[in-house]
Order: structure tokens, then C-alpha cells, then sequence
């Protein structure tokens, strides 16, 4: 039982071994390690590891139970697909800042207690900008420190959520909170998770960046953060009403700006605030039926969200370009990449016999079951525009539409083996639904193969089909972009920028102005009082010592004849008044 | 193997897969007038082919709306920001 190995640590450790090693030897290296952790998760047995007490507060890294093993799983085989994705990267800082993104994020996944929580939860957010901030363009350093803004104000809102939760119930034990008992603390608490859920209207942060992202680093970036954020809210804030209506209202805001947007990873971007929203709704509804779709969706998400990021960042790769007018007649080029993209297309959409299908009905089958009728009506019409986006406008414009004229090759060897791998990944879910619902938290009683539910998801997507192909002139891309919240996000740091260059440089100017004209005359002033003082007053006192001194020693020399009998003479006059003076007493 | 053979096989049969394709739709309406329902969760679930409409018009009306937003107040030159 003591041997429990925390696999977050083994990507934290494992990374700075990256930049000891080279060529053959790191690429082993770089899937033996995700391998070790995936095998770590797989072996685990339930309990509770790795509890001390630090400073009086009861710390936990390993709660192992049947909600956070199924995201740990997830977790650790989405690192196996991702590193074999970056393998021919040989930025190894690209691979460190992963690992420690995917440590952090697996930190909190097994993390007891909120300052666990936090202190993972902000490895995240650092171990992440880096992948952005690794593809070396101006427009990525930018967005970069945008998205950390955001999630430094994210983790402030935790902090201060989990110290006034302290303060009310002394404890930091990272647990479900009732939504009866709730009150301002919690509800910081949830409000700093829903920023990593990118909850509407805290979202900006994730299509603003996730563009901006190098084409690996959106692989892994696509998976952690926001699926993170679902596992905590699952495990602290089931059957929140407030999470309900907004995982709904998500799952609309995305598919509308995801169906406007003209770059291919800002689609699939506003497509994950479409999906996690789904998650979020089923957290919100709180159902074990629904709960179980949050996590399956979570599970089933990651695989082929990645798989979709790969696909485009395949695209972005060859080409240089991810604006779809600029994009079009690549299926010539790159067939395979089109054909993992579609997989992950029509998973999305939840085609029958792939992983969409069998974990997004659990959660509008929650909704259902728990008379939710306008937000199950909602969800499914979400997943209208989930085949539309992402489906069919997507790759229609980028691989068929109008020839753009480029004829690139298809992406390495090891990028089409982990589109392809996470591609039966996404088949074999929805074949064979069992191996992901026996991973769930809570017994599955429930079919998706069921003739009902094959009819309606059918006739979705056949309409929604005839509907693109009718309206396809109207959805031609354009080169624009849309405005959003992070509108209001970008004001603000410009505004600090004026602040800093107006008030507070002119501020700094003028004090250096006031410093070289008053302060340096005082001070000089002052110095030359000092040269003064110090050549008159201690220079005296120090030469007065030097001549008294030289003076005394020429009275002594007097003494000192050199003739031996007055040194004699001298001594005997002493030892007789020594004798002399003891013999009196 | 040149993987874009089979999708230009398609391409050149775009007639053919039109005709598929209707034909899978009328087949789904037809299934979806014998499927049983057993979870009927509200008045749309006792309508037949209800969701074949849900989907041609939901289609159609957010390919309307998010345009006719992009089109007025969210759409901006790329250089908006700058």
C-alpha cells in the first residue's frame, strides 16, 4: 500500500532528464515515459496515499477513487498520443513545459486537499504558456501573457475562495461542497474552477491563446486545462443549478462562434467551450446518469478533440497557414490526414460507432431523465452545430472547397501514427461502449444503441447535412476575425499600458527630473561639507594622535642610550624597590 | 497506397452518393416511424421524423444566426487588434 507512485511526479521528475538526452535515445525516452505513467494509473488500486501534516494543514496528493482514476487514465494515455504526436520536435523545452503541464494537471487530479489543489493548479498555468509562448512569434508571446493574466486571476479567485472556506470551516480538505451550505467563499471557489472550465463569460483566455499555441503544444493544451477543471467541479460542485444553465448556454456560445471563425484552431478552440459546456451541464445536473456523462464525455473529448487538433495542426504544419480562405483542395495532398480528421469529425458529432455517441447521450439522457427538457432541446441543438462546425465546414474548406493552389506533403511518420492510433481509439470507444462506461464512477444502466436514440441521432445529423450543403455559399470563410470577451480583456491591459506610460512615466520622469536638479545639489552639498569635515576635523584629530605619539617616542629614545650598565643599573634599582616594597609589607 | 484514390472515387460518383444519401434519409424517417419509444422525454419524442426537422431547421438557423451576428456587431478587420 506504501507503494504508491504519484504519476504526476514522474512527468515533473521525468522532464529534467529531456535535455540530458538526444536523438533515438530521447524519442525513446519521450513515450517510455507517459507509458510508465499510464502503466502507474492502470495498476492503482482505490485509497487514500501520501498524507502528511505541513504547518497544521493535512495534506493529501494521492486520493485515489473511481472519479479521479478515470481522468488520471485519460490524463496519462492522452501524454502517450501527445508525445508521439511532438515526437520529431526538438525543442525539448516544448516537451519539459508539458510534462510539467500534464504533472500539474494530474497533481490536481489526485490532490486531497485545496492547497494541493492549488499549487498544481498553478503549475498548469505556468508549465502551459510556455507552450504557447514556444512558437517564437510576436502574436504568440502576446497571447501568452494574456492567458496568464486570465489564469493568474483565475488562481487568485481559488486562493481567496479556499482561505475564506478555511477561515469558515477550518479545513482544507478539498471535498464536495453542499450547494444548500454554500456562501461567497465556495462560490469563489467555483468561480475560479469555471475559469478553467471556460465558462461563459470567463472564457476568453481559450480561444484567444489556443491558436496561438506551437502546433504540438495545442495538442496537449486542448486536453488539460479545461478537462481539469471538469474533474474538480465534478468533485466539489455536483448538481449546481448555475452550472446547468451555463454548461448549456455553452455548448450554443461555441458552436456559434465556432460556425463565424475563419482560423482552423480557433474552430476547434470555441468547439471546446461548445463540449466542455456539455460536461459542465452534466456536472450541473448532478445525476449519477448525468455525472457519468461528464466524465465519459470528458474521457471520449480528449481523444478525439486531440485527434482534431491534430489534424489542423498537421494542415498548419505543411502549409504555414491556418486561415481557412487561404486554405482549400488539400485532399490531393494530404488524403490520411483528412481521413483521421473526418474520424474526429464525426466522432464529435456523434456518429454511431464512434466515441461521441456513446458518451454525449448519457449526458442529454440526464437531462432528460431529469426533466431538463429546454437544455436536453438545447444540447441537441448544440450538437447540430457541433456536425456543422466542425463536421462538415471544417474540413470541407480545407481539404475540399476551392483549390488554394498548395500541394504539400503529408505530415511525418509519427504525426499520421498518432492520428491514426487515437482514430481506433475513438472507433473502438463507440464499438465497444463497455471498456470506457466500467471506467465511470457510477454503475451504467443505460444503452446507447437503443433503437430510439439511433433514430433521433440519425436523423440529426442526416438533416444537418442537407442543411450545409443548401446554405454552403453562405458559410464560405472570410477573412475577419470576431470580437469576444477577450475584447474587454485586451482594453484592460491596454489600459495598464497607458497608465504605465502616461501617468507613471511621466510621474518617473518628472522625479528624475526633481532628483538631478534639487536632490543631487543637496547632495553635493552635503559630500563637499563631508570632504571638509573630513580633511579639518578627523584628519586633525587622527594627525594631532600621529604627533603626540612621534613626540613621546623622542622622549623614550632619550632612555634608550644603548650602554649596557645603565640598563644594568636600571634593573638593579627596580629589583631593590620590588624587594624592598614586599619585605616593608 | 494513394489514399486520396478512394475520396476521388467518391468525388467522381457525387451523383450517386446524392441518391445514397436521400435514400438513407427517407429510411431514416421510416425507422424512426417504427422505432419504439420508451424514453420519450417530451411532445417532440410521439412525433415522427420530429428530429429530422429539429435538425434541417436548427441547420439552417444557426448557419442564419451566428452569420447574420458575424455580419453586424462581432465581425472585425484582421487587423482589428492590431
Amino acid at each position: 500500500m506504501d507503494s504508491w507512485i504519484h504519476p504526476g511526479l514522474i512527468f515533473i521528475f521525468g522532464a529534467l532528464l529531456i535535455p540530458l538526452l538526444s536523438g533515438r535515445l530521447r524519442q525513446i525516452y519521450l513515450l517510455v515515459l507517459p507509458s510508465l505513467a499510464f502503466w502507474d494509473v492502470l495498476t492503482m488500486t482505490p485509497g487514500v496515499y501520501g498524507g502528511f501534516n505541513y504547518l497544521g494543514f493535512d495534506i493529501v496528493l494521492g486520493r485515489v477513487d473511481k472519479l479521479s482514476l478515470v481522468f488520471a487514465h485519460v490524463f496519462t494515455l492522452m501524454s502517450i498520443l501527445g508525445f508521439l504526436y511532438g515526437l520529431h520536435v526538438k525543442d525539448t523545452g516544448q516537451q519539459m513545459s508539458a510534462c510539467f503541464y500534464i504533472g500539474g494537471s494530474l497533481g490536481v487530479t489526485f490532490a486531497g486537499d485545496y492547497l494541493t489543489v492549488f499549487i498544481f493548479w498553478e503549475m498548469m498555468a505556468f508549465g502551459s504558456v510556455f507552450l504557447i509562448w514556444l512558437r517564437r512569434v510576436p502574436a504568440s508571446i502576446k497571447a501568452g501573457y494574456r492567458y496568464l493574466l486570465w489564469h493568474i486571476f483565475g488562481g487568485l479567485l481559488l486562493l481567496a475562495g479556499m482561505v475564506l472556506n478555511y477561515q469558515q470551516t477550518g479545513s482544507m480538505a478539498f471535498i464536495l461542497i453542499p450547494e444548500a451550505g454554500a456562501g461567497l467563499a465556495q462560490y469563489l471557489i467555483l468561480a475560479g474552477f469555471a475559469l478553467n472550465a471556460a465558462v461563459f463569460p470567463l472564457h476568453a483566455w481559450l480561444p484567444d491563446a489556443y491558436p496561438e499555441a506551437t502546433v504540438t503544444g495545442a495538442v496537449f493544451m486542448c486536453a488539460y486545462t479545461t478537462k481539469t477543471a471538469v474533474y474538480v467541479l465534478a468533485r466539489a460542485f455536483p448538481g449546481y443549478e448555475v452550472l446547468a444553465i451555463m454548461g448549456t448556454a455553452m455548448t450554443i456560445y461555441g458552436v456559434v462562434y465556432a460556425t463565424i471563425e475563419n482560423d482552423m484552431r480557433r474552430i476547434l478552440a470555441y468547439h471546446i467551450i461548445s463540449q466542455v459546456g456539455y460536461m459542465v451541464a452534466g456536472v450541473g445536473i448532478g445525476t449519477e446518469l448525468a455525472l457519468n456523462g461528464a466524465c465519459a464525455h470528458a474521457y471520449a473529448h480528449i481523444l478525439y478533440k486531440a485527434l482534431l487538433f491534430m489534424g489542423a495542426g498537421a494542415v498548419l504544419e505543411m502549409t504555414g497557414r491556418s486561415k481557412l480562405n487561404e486554405l482549400g483542395g488539400l485532399y490531393k495532398y494530404m488524403p490520411l490526414s483528412l481521413i483521421f480528421y473526418v474520424v474526429g469529425g464525426i466522432s464529435i458529432s456523434g456518429f454511431p460507432l464512434f466515441s461521441g455517441f456513446v458518451s454525449k447521450s448519457l449526458i442529454v439522457a440526464g437531462a432528460g431523465e431529469a426533466h431538463h427538457t429546454i437544455l436536453m432541446v438545447l444540447l441537441l441543438l448544440a450538437s447540430v452545430g457541433t456536425f456543422l462546425s466542425v463536421g462538415l465546414k471544417l474540413p470541407y474548406f480545407a481539404w475540399f472547397g476551392k483549390d488554394c493552389g498548395l500541394t504539400p506533403k503529408e505530415p511525418p511518420k509519427n504525426m499520421l501514427w498518432a492520428m491514426g492510433l487515437t482514430s481506433l481509439l475513438c472507433l473502438f470507444i463507440g464499438v465497444y461502449p463497455r471498456a470506457l462506461y466500467d471506467l465511470l464512477p457510477y454503475p451504467v444502466h443505460y444503452d446507447p444503441y437503443s433503437a430510439y436514440h439511433l433514430s433521433e441521432t440519425v436523423q440529426i445529423l442526416l438533416f444537418t447535412g442537407l442543411g450545409f450543403f443548401l446554405l454552403v455559399k453562405k458559410l464560405s470563410p472570410e477573412g475577419k476575425i470576431n470580437l469576444d470577451f477577450d475584447f474587454f480583456i485586451r482594453g484592460l491591459v491596454s489600459g495598464f499600458y497607458w497608465f504605465a506610460r502616461r501617468p507613471l512615466q511621466s510621474l518617473d520622469l518628472a522625479w528624475g527630473e526633481f532628483y538631478r536638479t534639487v536632490v543631487l545639489r543637496i547632495l553635493m552639498a552635503l559630500a563637499r561639507f563631508f570632504a571638509w569635515f573630513d580633511r579639518w576635523g578627523i584628519d586633525g584629530v587622527v594627525d594631532n594622535v600621529a604627533y603626540g605619539t612621534r613626540g613621546l617616542g623622542e622622549k623614550i629614545r632619550g632612555v634608550q642610550s644603548g650602554n649596557i650598565q645603565y640598563y644594568l643599573a636600571l634593573a638593579l634599582v627596580v629589583i631593590f624597590a620590588i624587594v624592598g616594597v614586599y619585605l616593608l609589607t | 497506397m494513394n489514399w486520396a484514390e478512394p475520396i476521388d472515387f467518391l468525388r467522381n460518383r457525387l451523383k450517386g452518393l446524392k441518391i445514397f444519401l436521400y435514400a438513407l434519409m427517407g429510411l431514416a424517417l421510416v425507422f424512426d416511424l417504427l422505432a419504439p419509444r420508451h424514453e420519450a422525454h417530451f411532445f417532440g419524442d410521439h412525433i415522427p421524423g420530429f428530429w429530422s426537422v429539429f435538425g434541417f431547421v436548427g441547420c439552417l438557423l444557426l448557419i442564419k444566426a451566428s452569420k447574420g451576428l458575424a455580419h453586424t456587431i462581432l465581425g472585425r478587420r484582421e487587423d482589428f487588434y492590431g
